[in-house]
Order: C-alpha cells, then sequence, then structure tokens
C-alpha cells in the first residue's frame, strides 16, 4: 500500500512540474539525490551494520540500472552518454570500495555511515550536473525503478 | 458585460503586459542614495540548474537560495559601501503562455535596499550574462574614487574551461567557458577601475592556471577551489571587514584570506570529501604562472585530457620546482575521508584535468 502510494504521488509531483517548467533535466539529476538522500537516513537510522551495507549496495544498483536504462535510449548525444558513463563511473567506484574490490580496501563496519555521507557529498558536489534531455515517460520509468 | 468576465479580462491583461515586459520594478526607495560608496560588492548567483544537496540529517537546501541569504545579510551589514545581487533562477511561465521575470537584482547602498528588479532573459542566443550586464550598466553609479575596493564574487556550478552549452538550464544555448566568463565581468568594472580587487569563485574545480591567467589582467586576487567544492559555498562573513578600513588596498587581501579559512575551517568539520581552497596574489605569480601554464598546455597537447572529471592536483602530473607551483598561492586542504586519493596529504593548490586513463 505504501509502495504504491509512493509510485502514484512520484508520479503526480513530476507530471505537475514538467507542466510548470518543463525541465526534466533538473527532475533527473533531482531524482537521483533524492533517492540516495533517503538511503542515507536510511542507514542512519539503522543499527545493523549488515543492513546498512545492503541499503548501499541496493541503492548503487538501483541507480546503475537506473543509468543503464537511460543510455538505451537512442536520442543521446554524445555529450550525455559521456556524462551518463561518468556519472556510472563515480557510482561504479562507490561500490568497489564499499566491497573492497578494484584496489580499494572493504569499509569498515563502524565506517558504514561516514561512508554514506561521503558518497552523497560526492554525489551531490558534482562538478557538473546531470543535464540529459528526457522524455517525460522515461523519467517515470526511472523514478519507478530507484522506488 | 457581466462583472464576472470584467474582471476575467482585467486579469488576463494584466497577466498579458505582465509577461511581455522582461523587467518589473518590485521596489524602490530613495533613502540610503546617498551614503557612503567607499567600496562595491557585487554577487552573481546562479540558480538556473541543480542546485540541490541535503544537510547530514536529510534536510534539502538549494545551494542558490542559500548563497541568496549570505549575500543578503553581507549587504544589510556594508554600511559604506553599495551591493549589487544577481540571483539567476530557471525560466518559468504561467500556464506555459505567460513568462514570468523569475530572476531578481537587489541593489543596497548604505546598508538598505533601494532597488529590487524581477528579470528574465528573451534570446537563448545572448552573451551568458548579458541581462545582468545590461542592469548594471542602467542602474550603477559611477563610484566617487576610482581606488575604492571592488569585488566580484560569483556562485555557480564550475565554470568550463572551454565553450560549453547547457549551463543555463532555461537558455541552455548560451555558450559558457572561462573566457566567456573574464570577457562578462569586466563589464561591471566601473568606469576608470582596471581590475577587481577581488574575485571569489564559490564553484568546482576553477583554482586552474587557466582561470588564473585569464583573470589576471582584471583582478588582483582570486579565490578558488581546484577541486570540488561543496554546494554550501564559501562563507563569506568576512566581507564585513572592509568597514574597519573600507578604502584600504591591501583590505581584500586579508579579507580573501578570512574567507578561505572561514569556508575551509566548517566545510573541513561537514564534509567528509577533500576540501581545496586557494588564494591567489595574481601579481606574485607572474613568471612562474607563465611556466605552469606552458607545462599544462603542452602535458595537454601530449594527452588526452577528461574535461568531464573532476580535477586533480596539477603537482601529481607536472614536474615543476616547488617554487613555480607554489609562490603567490595560500593553499588550505584536507584529503577526503574515503577514496582513491585519501591518503594524498598535500596539495599544490593548482587543479588540472585527469587524463581519459586516469
Amino acid at each position: 500500500m505504501t509502495h504504491t502510494l509512493k509510485i502514484l504521488s512520484a508520479t503526480a509531483f513530476l507530471l505537475f512540474s514538467l507542466m510548470g517548467s518543463a525541465s526534466a533535466q533538473q527532475n533527473l539529476s533531482e531524482t537521483f539525490k533524492k533517492h540516495f538522500n533517503e538511503t542515507v537516513q536510511n542507514v542512519k537510522a539503522s543499527d545493523n551494520p549488515a543492513e546498512q551495507r545492503q541499503l548501499l549496495n541496493t541503492s548503487f544498483d538501483k541507480m546503475l540500472r537506473a543509468v543503464d536504462r537511460i543510455d538505451e535510449s537512442k536520442n543521446l548525444t554524445e555529450e550525455e552518454r559521456e556524462q551518463l558513463a561518468l556519472f556510472k563511473d563515480q557510482i561504479d567506484e562507490k561500490k568497489s570500495e564499499l566491497n573492497g574490490l578494484d584496489g580499494f580496501d572493504e569499509v569498515q563496519d563502524d565506517e558504514l555511515i561516514d561512508f554514506s555521507d561521503y558518497s552523497q557529498q560526492e554525489i551531490e558536489q558534482a562538478n557538473k550536473t546531470l543535464t540529459i534531455s528526457l522524455t517525460s515517460a522515461l523519467l517515470i520509468v526511472l523514478i519507478l525503478l530507484l522506488l | 458585460m457581466n462583472p464576472l468576465l470584467n474582471k476575467a479580462f482585467f486579469c488576463a491583461v494584466v497577466l498579458l503586459l505582465g509577461g511581455c515586459s522582461s523587467r518589473s520594478l518590485l521596489h524602490h526607495s530613495a533613502t540610503g542614495q546617498q551614503s557612503g560608496t567607499d567600496y562595491r560588492m557585487i554577487f552573481y548567483i546562479h540558480g538556473d540548474g541543480d542546485y540541490l544537496y541535503h544537510t547530514s540529517e536529510g534536510t534539502p537546501i538549494q545551494a542558490d537560495n542559500h548563497a541568496m541569504d549570505k549575500a543578503l545579510n553581507v549587504a544589510r551589514d556594508a554600511v559604506s559601501g553599495d551591493v549589487y545581487i544577481f540571483h539567476r533562477r530557471e525560466k518559468r511561465s504561467f500556464l506555459g503562455l505567460f513568462p514570468r521575470n523569475k530572476s531578481r537584482m537587489y541593489q543596497f547602498t548604505g546598508g538598505e535596499k533601494v532597488r529590487e528588479i524581477s528579470y528574465r532573459g528573451d534570446n537563448d542566443a545572448s552573451g551568458f550574462m548579458e541581462e545582468e550586464s545590461e542592469l548594471f550598466s542602467d542602474y550603477s553609479e559611477n563610484l566617487q574614487d576610482e581606488q575604492s575596493p571592488v569585488i566580484f564574487l560569483y556562485f555557480g556550478h564550475e565554470i568550463p574551461q572551454q565553450p560549453e552549452k547547457g549551463y543555463h538550464l532555461s537558455y541552455n544555448n548560451r555558450e559558457f567557458s572561462t573566457e566567456i566568463f573574464t570577457e562578462e565581468i569586466r563589464t561591471f568594472l566601473p568606469a576608470g577601475k582596471k581590475r577587481f580587487n577581488l574575485v571569489a569563485l564559490s564553484t568546482c574545480s576553477n583554482g586552474t592556471p587557466e582561470m588564473a591567467s585569464q583573470l589576471k589582467p582584471i583582478a588582483r586576487t582570486l579565490i578558488a577551489s581546484p577541486q570540488n567544492l561543496h554546494l554550501s559555498h564559501l562563507d563569506v562573513r568576512a566581507l564585513g571587514l572592509l568597514e574597519d578600513s573600507p578604502r584600504s588596498d591591501s583590505a581584500s587581501v586579508s579579507i580573501a584570506d578570512s574567507i578561505a579559512k572561514d569556508s575551509f575551517n566548517r566545510l573541513s568539520e561537514e564534509v567528509r570529501t577533500a576540501v581545496t581552497i586557494s588564494v591567489y596574489q595574481l601579481d606574485e605569480l607572474t613568471t612562474d604562472l607563465e611556466i605552469l601554464l606552458d607545462s599544462t598546455e603542452i602535458y595537454g597537447r601530449k594527452n588526452r585530457l577528461n574535461h568531464g572529471r573532476d580535477n586533480i592536483d596539477c603537482a601529481d602530473e607536472l614536474k615543476l620546482s616547488g617554487l613555480a607551483i607554489h609562490r603567490g598561492v595560500n593553499s588550505f586542504y584536507q584529503p577526503a575521508q574515503f577514496g582513491s586519493h585519501q591518503s594524498k596529504n598535500t596539495h599544490s593548490g593548482w587543479g588540472c584535468k585527469p587524463t581519459l586513463s586516469e
């Protein structure tokens, strides 16, 4: 029930905001930020390291799937694909560090909250935002992928 | 005519007329205009893009609105100076038909707001700051003394080194680059004044040899971050020190150091990513900057640079003497708590683009 409500409210919010400004580009970037903020708050609310690690891994996977779904779109320019690739690299790197892959030491259990803050700050202070033109329909699909 | 229809017609006319004019005067007051203008500050706050970030508690903040609060506080305390604030916001329209003037210009003199104007751009192919430059030209007055300090502060995302489109979300055909930025802020210099005393860039990755070289002819001191800067931006309370010595030429130098130090102290407490803020005394760089610039250009020609990625420390890429790197630069640095550079303990204060292989 809660899940359905979230889907309905996210869709309604998106349609409403697109009517006002037609700024799907902004919504894409903000959608990722809002999703990860929810993850970070859930990590902080948990006192179980295994659950915290799982929450972060699930969130990274969802974002990577969403990026792959955008990448399938045929209308993207070369520059937009580069932006996506950079964003994907950033998420991949965080996931590797969390799990001790690709030369990283695994993030220790007592550092998971700090690591979630670090990951959020890295994503939010990115030097450039994702300015990719998406159809409203694709943006809705992405929001559903992130739920 | 039916009174209801009358009202509807009146409302439609008001909306139409409001939508036609790209400027609206929201406030004008004659008080304060004769007060001191011992110094001038110009804030350009870019908000036409994604500037959302979250606090550690999860509270959403729009970085441009947060920067506006800081600028307005500085303006109210600037009793000996005049302050112009431009807040560039996303283009909006009512019912998709009537464009609204969402951007704002504020003019403060002697700590009092004397003018507030809402505005918008109509031409997607105009200059990056064209509307702001025109507003400034229409409403600013010449400084009584050409020696009075003039400070320009820019809040936004990274200013791209090469010309790029899409920086303004609403006007994405407008190109922006380091060179365009330099040319456009030159129009904010008062008549007779050749250089800003201080340019502060509250952006990511603009503490570069290229930016310093471009700004050197029009600025004496520069504050910028060689790498990423958190969207909570620079702390600018230290601008209030101008009140202690409004006409002092050297005040801008100590203010720049205070802004960098205050911002670094707060960010290094709050942020787990790397914090790098540098103050560049552009006159002191002279030949060292030329050596650095030549080296980065040669490096750029030999290697394919990745302009989309975050900057790295120039010292890690270029083999230069410490003198060429450090003279004239006061750098504040704290490494990230995680990531591949967490064990890097020093920073030259200069940012360079990485190669495609990194």
